[in-house]
């Protein structure tokens, strides 16, 4: 009964404090739409300059090279590149190249392409020689290798040459490329691998609703009147817990909504990703207990709380996969030392989830795993806070 | 109250010691506190009122000694007594009525009872117009009384209350003096504070503690009259500028009786009328001229007691 007393009072405090409301609901869904906006829905298209100084330009080989790069593009048929030509004159002088490899460190241009003087000679005596590879011209590839991009804009239009080589030419490669994809097989864009993430940080974002609720009471000394009731910690905290759940979830729904409105589609298993995220929110609400258990204003909250908060963002690889040590491994799953964090395993499970059509029972392992990291949090967190906050009799 | 049986006592505090460190806040205590009347617990600040309230309620443990709440044990006496600390204890998201069923239902009191118990403590406190306002907006002074309901929600047997005057306008002090003179009808109400004014006003009985320990225990007029039974005779030294110094002197070897505290000479007399004649005359002889209405007679009060028992004023 006084648990569902102080439910309705938390249910209360938490719809009128309408700016954390707001914060804890909205900031991924506004995070969703802002990153759209930035990676737009589709797949990459690299930015590359290319250099024809094929001496034959206009109809020779090198066109048809330009051409090809031009035509790239992925299954959905959206472009792999975005090309500036530079073909003759002052267009394509040194000056030029060292303007456009300027550009490479501004990472203006992921790579720059430069088809040499003899590139249509040399796939035309190929053409028509029994024996390739007599004459040979050289392609150069610029490109920055701390940029992400480099290597994939590299990797795309090099093959994209060879597959016009073999094309104009009898050349063929003694071994041949047979590509398989996992998952559902469509190619994923930069903002929908992005998706996971975001969707544990509305989760993560919690932290802070949660933590300001734990701590309210005893910041405005209430602690004391509850305490006096002999209200039970787990009365309490379990009040707290719950509309933090269900604030959780539904900041975990909008995200959902805000990314699927942006052309982010999905096949997994609902029940899988619920499951997932209401797992983790049991994790988020162990850290914010712990939290608060060293804490004694909404202020410790919102400044020292940015600790645990971009910790496990960070090492939980919520944005970019960190290097793992594997600590043990059960079968075919592996536990890495930043499973221990909170949501480690949550982004995983997530990615089985939503990018690979994995249901419960496929990804029950990382459940479990998750699971108990969450109820050692919790339990922790439990602890803590009353030890640290409540009066025990 | 030696004869009196051990369930005729709200409280009973023996031999309560409390060290924080070196500093010993409550000296080995004892007190016992009779069913329905005002107990006022007196003293300066870190005299050791708020930690003795604390080990009473089991927010803080005693060193050593024993409570007894109601002739039962601390733990199992709890749920009869409400406390209204000197802080602003209330839920500024809640409105004046959500918090007080809340507390209620905190306490276990059913529903109908709660609403019941809500409105006749709104009534008497007068904030039955404030109640769907959310505590956030009330002024200090509601907000004060809103502190003091709260603790009487469940309807204790035993309400200790620490500075519920602290803070409050005239017109709140007022409400607050009646209503807690007409919750000891039927109650015991522990009030710690230092205004000895009102202390005075209302109390049935005060103790008076400093460093920790009981310097007297009594009905307010008993204390005074164990101190000062005659009157007090004060003369302001601050009419005579360079002279005061002179007057001390002089009159210190014609009256010993006279004390200096402060600006002021004080003696206590049961003819203050002709000690005034006295001081005059003798003043007139030096050379003095008498300062028109520097000596005052007047009756002694609780201050007094208190300075003349810790040689300090209450507010130091």
């Amino acid at each position: 009964m006084r648990f569902l007393v102080y439910t309705r009072k938390t249910l209360l405090e938490t719809a009128r404090d309408w700016k954390l409301l707001v914060f804890t609901l909205l900031f991924a869904p506004c995070f969703v739409f802002i990153l759209y906006g930035a990676y737009g829905g589709g797949n990459p298209a690299f930015n590359i300059a290319v250099y024809n100084l094929d001496r034959q330009a206009g109809g020779s080989h090198g066109a048809g090279i330009v051409q090809a790069l031009k035509e790239a593009a992925y299954s959905n048929g959206d472009p792999q590149f975005r090309i500036v030509l530079h073909e003759s004159g002052s267009e394509a002088d040194s000056l030029s190249l060292d303007s456009s490899i300027k550009k490479l460190e501004k990472r203006k241009l992921d790579a720059v392409l430069v088809l040499t003087g003899d590139t249509s000679k040399v796939i035309q005596t190929a053409a028509v020689c029994e024996r390739a590879g007599v004459l040979q011209a050289p392609y150069h590839i610029y490109g920055d290798p701390l940029n992400g991009r480099y290597a994939l804009a590299a990797i795309y239009a090099a093959a994209e040459v060879d597959r016009y080589v073999q094309k104009m030419t009898p050349i063929r490669l003694p071994l041949t490329l047979d590509e398989q994809f996992v998952g559902s097989g469509v190619s994923l864009s930069d903002f929908d691998q992005l998706m996971p993430g975001l969707l544990v940080l509305s989760l993560l974002n919690v932290l802070f609703t949660a933590g300001a609720s734990f701590i309210k009471e005893i910041e405005k000394g209430t602690m004391l009147r509850l305490n006096l009731s002999l209200l039970r910690p787990r009365e309490m905290i379990g009040g707290i817990s719950l509309i933090q759940l269900l604030l959780g979830l539904a900041s975990f729904a909008l995200t959902l909504s805000a990314a699927r409105i942006c052309g982010f589609e999905w096949r997994g298993s609902v029940v899988a990703v619920l499951l997932v995220a209401a797992v983790s929110l049991l994790a988020v609400l162990g850290l914010a207990l712990i939290s608060v258990s060293f804490m004694s204003s909404v202020f410790d909250v919102m400044t020292v709380g940015m600790v645990p908060y971009f910790l496990v963002m960070f090492f939980a690889g919520l944005f970019f996969p960190l290097t793992a040590i594997e600590l043990f491994s059960i079968g075919d799953s592996a536990f890495r030392l930043n499973d221990i964090l909170p949501l480690s395993l949550s982004v995983s499970a997530l990615n089985q989830a939503l990018f690979f059509e994995r249901g419960v029972y496929e990804i029950h392992m990382e459940l479990l795993g998750n699971l108990i990291v969450a109820c050692l949090y919790f339990g922790a967190g439990l602890w803590l806070f009353r030890r640290r906050h409540m009066t025990s009799r | 109250m030696e004869g009196q049986g051990r369930e005729t006592f709200a409280l009973e505090l023996d031999g309560i010691v409390k060290r924080y460190g070196n500093l010993i806040a409550v000296d080995g205590i004892s007190l016992r506190i009779a069913k329905r009347q005002l107990y006022a617990v007196l003293g300066p600040n870190g005299a050791g009122k708020s930690t003795l309230i604390s080990i009473a309620m089991g927010l803080v443990k005693a060193d050593s000694g024993h409570v007894r709440l109601n002739g039962a044990s601390e733990a199992a006496g709890l749920s009869q007594v409400g406390l209204c600390p000197q802080e602003l204890v209330i839920w500024e998201g809640l409105t004046v009525w959500e918090q007080l069923l809340f507390m209620g239902s905190m306490h276990g009191v059913q529903r109908t009872i709660a609403r019941r118990r809500a409105d006749e403590l709104l009534e008497a406190l007068g904030l039955m117009d404030k109640k769907r306002v959310m505590a956030s907006a009330l002024s200090g002074g509601m907000k004060r009384r809103l502190n003091i309901m709260l603790a009487l929600m469940h309807d204790p047997s035993v309400v200790i209350l620490d500075e519920p005057h602290a803070g409050l306008d005239p017109q709140s002090r007022i409400w607050v003096r009646d209503f807690l003179k007409n919750l000891s009808a039927d109650k015991t109400v522990i009030v710690t504070t230092h205004d000895m004014e009102e202390t005075e006003k209302i109390a049935d009985r005060a103790v008076i503690i400093d460093r920790g320990r009981v310097l007297a225990e009594d009905t307010p007029s008993n204390l005074i009259r164990s101190v000062y039974p005659a009157h007090l005779l004060e003369l302001s030294l601050d009419g005579y500028g360079s002279q005061a110094e002179e007057i001390t002197k002089l009159l210190a070897a014609g009256f010993p009786g006279l004390m200096q505290q402060g600006r002021m000479l004080r003696a206590e007399s049961d003819n203050p009328l002709r000690l005034a004649g006295q001081i005059r005359e003798r003043l007139t002889l030096a050379g003095i001229r008498d300062g028109n209405g520097e000596i005052r007679i007047r009756n002694a009060n609780l201050e007094d007691v208190f300075i003349a028992m810790t040689g300090r004023g209450l507010r130091e």
